[in-house]
């Protein structure tokens, strides 16, 4: 009996331990994520293709230039001043108040009035130079909007910007406001330098990322073609539902911050995409350029395949069909697209039609059939046939791109 | 009895051809409208532009919310709901479809993915086009400034109490990934199944002394000639002329063809500014 109870007392710890573990760990099953599409339907549509080269599978770069950067401070900060790097003329400033953060009310309408009463009043903050040179309200700001002025504009209720006055050439300032706000109050502060030299450079090799797949992002900072060191450098992977991961960045041999690896990310619970974000400074001399940028890319699970075994063209009522087998490994709305070619009796292909099909289907193998309709097809001449190509796999309900 | 049969078939054929219907279809841009025709576009613009068509009854003026992520079922799900019974109850086979910003985006979503809803084929199936006025096909910086700095946190929601998944939606980088996967009709892309033209705004006029600056509401101007200092030189004040041209083909600058040459800023572009609406009618 005590050797039971013994082995029951491991047991238990085994199974305690691996609950933990697994309620620590954030969930990585496919079977968990949100679904863009559930529809049952079988739905199939075929259309004609004009450029054929357009269809092709290609990687997805993207790129971005920054020439901005961000960072949030208290009430508290504010009053006493804030440092603010600039490093080009006609510095945009804007200032936003966090009022979601400490309202107990989190609806919009509450959360919209706070904002509006927490905004700050551009009058009441002062600029003060290195020199010891301090203005007051507009009178260092070439062109101000307060936060009734750009309430219709789509910013965050309760925001107000200025430019600095050109004939202001600094590379850093302090900002502080006479105003009566919260010591724990948050703001965020954003600086955009559009006519500034230093650049930011950013680039993915690829959006769509599916898991075990690598992650090529690069960034790099340069003076007008003149590479920057970077210092100090925060990377985050942030999900679409704000959880944030360090994303570990390695130089290279030019000063550039790299990502290759692996992505080791669980999949998200909230639709939306992943981004990388980076917060950095480079340093020229006596002028620091603090800089912020971020991109988006897909990470998504591989939830099905397509089985590579091999069909043939069909006719059927309304065209020609073809069916593609798939391999599903989680249930869902997989969609199949396939291009109809046109072969003359050299062999020369031209692809003429695209079909496109989608229905719900259960793990296991199944098959999903491709239609081109009748009104696609031309006549067949001597020694020219039909063939299908570049057929693709899509999770219309993770909206993966999977094949 | 030859020429009895010669009747009939005209007959029939006149017959087939005056049942089916011309009709145009208002999209909104972002937002969550329950009353589009007033809030969004104004009664002077819709009737002005429908006049244009043979029956100026055949038009219906959507209503959704589009500030959800463009595939969901508020939006694109809405979308093809009105479309769908508009297009039923009128017997319309060729319906004209008018967009304004964010809502070329949610129409381009239907008409690049098909198979996604079995309502979608027989809605691109009777568009003969798309007129795209102010698209924001690529996105828009503005949309990369609101966002910037924020975490979204499922419990306390925006944090800075504005931004919606549609906002996020519009940040170039996304923007750039949708068009790369689940968008058709941008550069190096598999084409859209109907004509998808655009309208692109590429300026913002508020001088206080220029009567041309108070059509559509003076304050709007404001707004929009300080949020172009995110933008490119070309732009309506919300986006750039590259992200309304960014998908389809190019119908015209408006610069080209409004009157007195006037520039259209992205909240003009939905008025009845500067003759937008006479070309918009006679298109019909």
């Amino acid at each position: 009996m005590k050797k039971q109870q013994i082995i029951k007392a491991i047991g238990f710890c085994i199974i305690s331990l691996a609950i933990t573990s697994t309620s620590a760990a954030p969930s990585s099953s496919p079977m968990d994520l949100p679904s863009a599409n559930n529809n049952r339907q079988l739905v199939q549509f075929s259309q004609k293709v004009v450029d054929p080269s357009e269809f092709a599978k290609k990687a997805n770069p993207v790129k971005a230039e920054s020439q901005e950067y961000w960072f949030s401070v208290n009430g508290s900060e504010l009053k006493k001043g804030i440092s603010v790097d600039v490093s080009g003329s006609d510095s945009l400033i804007s200032l936003s108040p966090k009022a979601a953060l400490h309202s107990k009310n989190k609806s919009m309408a509450n959360i919209t009035k706070a904002s509006q009463n927490l905004a700050l009043d551009l009058d009441l903050v002062e600029i003060t130079l290195p020199n010891g040179a301090t203005f007051k309200g507009e009178n260092a700001m070439s062109f101000k909007a307060d936060s009734k002025q750009l309430a219709n504009t789509g910013f965050a209720k309760g925001t107000s910007a200025f430019k600095l006055d050109k004939s202001i050439k600094v590379k850093k300032f302090s900002l502080k406001t006479s105003q009566s706000v919260d010591d724990g109050q948050e703001y965020l502060i954003n600086v955009l330098e559009k006519n500034s030299p230093f650049k930011l450079k950013m680039e993915l090799h690829d959006q769509q990322i599916i898991a075990g797949e690598k992650l090529f992002a690069m960034v790099k900072m340069d003076n007008q073609g003149k590479r920057i060191t970077l210092g100090k450098t925060k990377a985050q992977f942030v999900s679409p539902g704000g959880q944030i991961f360090p994303a570990g960045l390695s130089s290279d041999k030019s000063g550039a911050l790299v990502f290759d690896k692996v992505v080791n990310l669980p999949f998200a619970k909230t639709a939306g995409l992943w981004e990388l974000q980076i917060s950095t400074r480079g340093q020229q001399a006596d002028q620091t350029i603090r800089r912020n940028s971020k991109l988006a890319f897909a990470y998504q699970p591989k939830t099905a395949e397509l089985n590579n075994s091999s069909e043939k063209l069909k006719v059927a009522n309304s065209g020609l069909s073809y069916d593609v087998n798939v391999n599903v490994n989680h249930p869902g709305r997989y969609e199949v697209t396939g291009l109809l070619y046109l072969v003359d009796n050299a062999g020369s292909k031209k692809a003429i039609a695209i079909a496109r099909s989608a229905k719900w289907v259960e793990p296991g193998s199944e098959t999903i059939p491709l239609v081109f309709n009748n009104s696609l097809l031309p006549d067949l001449q001597k020694g020219q046939r039909f063939e299908i190509g570049q057929v693709g796999l899509n999770d219309q309900s993770r909206m993966s791109v999977l094949q | 009895m030859r020429i009895a049969s010669i009747f009939l078939a005209f007959f029939i054929c006149f017959s087939s051809t005056a049942s089916a219907e011309k009709g145009l279809a208002f999209v909104h841009g972002t937002g969550n409208n329950n009353d589009a025709l007033n809030d969004y576009w104004t009664q002077s613009m819709v009737n002005s532009v429908v006049a244009g068509l043979p029956n100026p009854s055949n038009y219906v003026v959507i209503n959704c919310n589009f500030e959800e992520y463009m595939w969901t079922d508020a939006a694109a799900g809405c979308l093809a709901g009105q479309l769908t019974t508009f297009i039923n109850n009128n017997n319309i086979s060729d319906l004209v479809v008018l967009t304004h910003s964010n809502g070329g985006n949610v129409m381009r979503w239907i008409l690049s993915n098909p198979t996604w809803d079995a309502r979608y084929p027989a809605i691109i199936n009777s568009i003969s086009k798309v007129n795209a006025v102010a698209a924001s096909s690529l996105g828009t910086p503005l949309a990369n400034a609101v966002i910037n700095g924020t975490v979204f946190e499922q419990i306390l929601g925006w944090i800075l109490g504005y931004a919606s998944d549609a906002v996020r939606m519009q940040q170039t980088s996304w923007m750039a990934y949708y068009n790369s996967t689940w968008l058709l009709g941008t550069s190096g892309r598999p084409a859209l199944p109907v004509i998808f033209r655009n309208v692109v705004g590429s300026d913002v006029d508020s001088a206080f002394w220029d009567s041309d600056s108070y059509c559509g509401g003076y304050a709007y101007q404001l707004a929009l000639e300080f949020t172009q200092n995110w933008l490119d030189s070309c732009s309506d004040g919300f986006l750039n002329c590259s992200s309304q041209a960014g998908a389809g083909s190019l119908w015209f600058y408006d610069t080209w063809r409004t009157k007195g040459g006037e520039p259209l800023s992205h909240h003009q572009s939905r008025r009845n500014c500067f003759n937008l609406d006479t070309i918009l009618r006679n298109d019909l």
